[in-house]
């Protein structure tokens, strides 16, 4: 059984690159969920890893995409789901 | 994508339920009795599903088949604790529901007219969020409540021109009562979380399942005990009914809880009510394959003119409520020296909050916010927020686009 790690990357996006950008994420494993939010960050991903090493993997990914301008990676450390 | 997919499963289920109530029709008269063609039903509903879950326990390519239709499908698991209690609550509201709808289909001449009022169900769950909220209801809550309620009612007419009000009650009473039940608790069975995984549709289906036919079949052998022992006796083309209806109402029943699982319970519903615009055609369709189960049509245009307009209030209150939804994410950043887990505990007590995330780096707390409508979100969450001490600063950012892996 290997560990869960639950994390949120906050990507700026380069104007006029959101489709691509968004359509380069949806391939990448581990990502379980995309939003696009207005605001201080463009896009939120929510990644889903069993180590710290394959989270590594993920954001390395990410940064290769072209249009991602700066990524901002948050472990989660406890949850609550309440719905 | 995932929104393309959810609707699509409220769709489906909506259509499967309407397929469902001419087979059921034709199986009620079939049948000796009602309540022993019921009682048939959920024996070998029972008996089917457990044959259907073992049939998806088949691994293909090193993962069970149902693994396709749920993700989060492993193998049969009992449902313990927490979700237990709900599951009972699902079986409870069901077996009312199920009373309501057998003795609809026996004792009205054409319960395919009144049942589509069954949809009206989404409108009592909005209201049951809208009691829970203690928030008045917005005016464009209103407007759907009441469209789908009217149009739901001219929908009901009959061909003859009149709604049957008893078959109504009945209905809106128990029917739609047990319906709520359903949907609300199962939408709390499906956010308990083992393991970091929630509870997959099928399990929660079969065991589901399995309890409302204890409870019905006790409840029934209370009424009458040849109800129940009477059910031997069957003959084999009931039987073939009942296999062909509680199959498809299983398909029904799984699109449905994997859809609820993805979204709202009220959208679900709200979706899945394309069955009140379906009855129309379905029974006109049931009533050229199998003439004589059913009540003639109507050739009065302006009866079919007005069912129409009433299918139509109805998807147009469904389109208004599922227009509406606002998703947002809220960052925050806590004062040095408050408490984490008091303020976590904090946080997710907000109503509209669906999931918050205690975090490392530059903000503390990623909080997952769901809204009927932005007007909410100022009573709702900010000036809650704006009460937990500790909270130094947070950032609202409004979700437009929203894809998830399913």
């Amino acid at each position: 059984m290997s560990f869960l790690i639950i994390a949120y990357v906050m990507i700026n996006v380069t104007v006029g690159k959101m489709r691509s950008v968004i359509n380069e994420l949806k391939k990448i494993e581990h990502v379980k969920s995309i939003s696009v939010v207005a605001g201080e960050y463009d896009v939120i991903v929510r990644v889903h890893s069993n180590s710290l090493e394959e989270l590594f993997e993920v954001t390395e990914k990410i940064h290769a995409i072209d249009g991602v301008e700066r990524t901002t990676t948050h472990i989660v450390e406890k949850e609550v789901i309440t719905e | 994508m995932k929104r393309k997919i959810f609707y699509l499963l409220g769709i489906l289920s909506g259509v499967l339920s309407a397929i469902v109530i001419p087979l059921d029709i034709i199986g009620e008269k079939t049948a000796p009795n009602i309540w022993i063609y019921a009682n048939v039903s959920f024996v070998v509903g029972s008996l089917i599903s457990v044959l259907i879950v073992f049939f998806l326990l088949v691994p293909i390519k090193g993962k069970p088949l149902g693994k396709y239709v749920d993700p989060n499908f492993t193998r049969i698991k009992f449902i313990s604790g927490k979700a237990f209690k709900q599951i009972v609550l699902m079986a409870f509201g069901n077996t009312i529901a199920s009373l309501g709808y057998f003795y609809v289909l026996y004792a009205f001449s054409d319960p395919s007219a009144i049942l589509p009022f069954m949809q009206a169900a989404v409108a009592y769950i909005i209201l049951c969020e809208i009691f829970t909220e203690k928030d008045s209801p917005t005016i464009s809550e209103l407007h759907a409540i009441s469209s789908i309620l009217f149009g739901a009612l001219l929908a009901s007419m009959s061909p003859s021109g009149n709604i049957d009000v008893l078959g109504l009650i009945i209905v809106l009473t128990l029917v739609n009562g047990g319906t709520t039940i359903v949907a609300l608790s199962q939408r709390k069975v499906r956010s308990v979380v083992v393991d970091a995984r929630r509870y997959d549709s099928i399990n929660i289906r079969l065991w589901y399942l399995l309890l409302t036919t204890l409870m019905f079949l006790v409840v029934t052998y209370i009424m009458n005990p040849s109800y129940v022992l009477e059910m031997f006796k069957i003959g084999n083309e009931v039987i073939i009914i009942v296999v062909v209806s509680m199959t498809i109402t299983f398909f029904a029943k799984v699109t449905y809880i994997r859809a609820v699982g993805m979204g709202k319970a009220s959208i679900v519903q709200a979706v899945s009510s394309v069955s009140a615009i379906l009855g129309i055609p379905i029974t006109i369709l049931s009533n050229l394959l199998s003439p004589g189960y059913f009540v003639e049509i109507s050739t009065n245009v302006w009866i079919l003119i007005i069912k129409v307009i009433g299918a139509v209030l109805v998807a147009m209150g469904i389109i208004l409520l599922a227009l509406s939804e606002v998703r947002a994410i809220v960052l925050i950043r806590i004062r040095a020296g408050a408490s984490p887990r008091g303020i976590l505990e904090s946080l997710s007590k907000i109503r509209g909050v669906i999931r918050v995330s205690a975090v490392t780096g530059k903000y503390d707390y990623v909080v997952q916010v769901k809204l009927r409508t932005l007007g909410k979100a100022y009573g709702l969450i900010a000036s809650e927020l704006d009460k937990i001490k500790g909270v130094e600063d947070y950032i609202w950012l409004s979700t437009l686009y929203e894809w998830e892996e399913i």
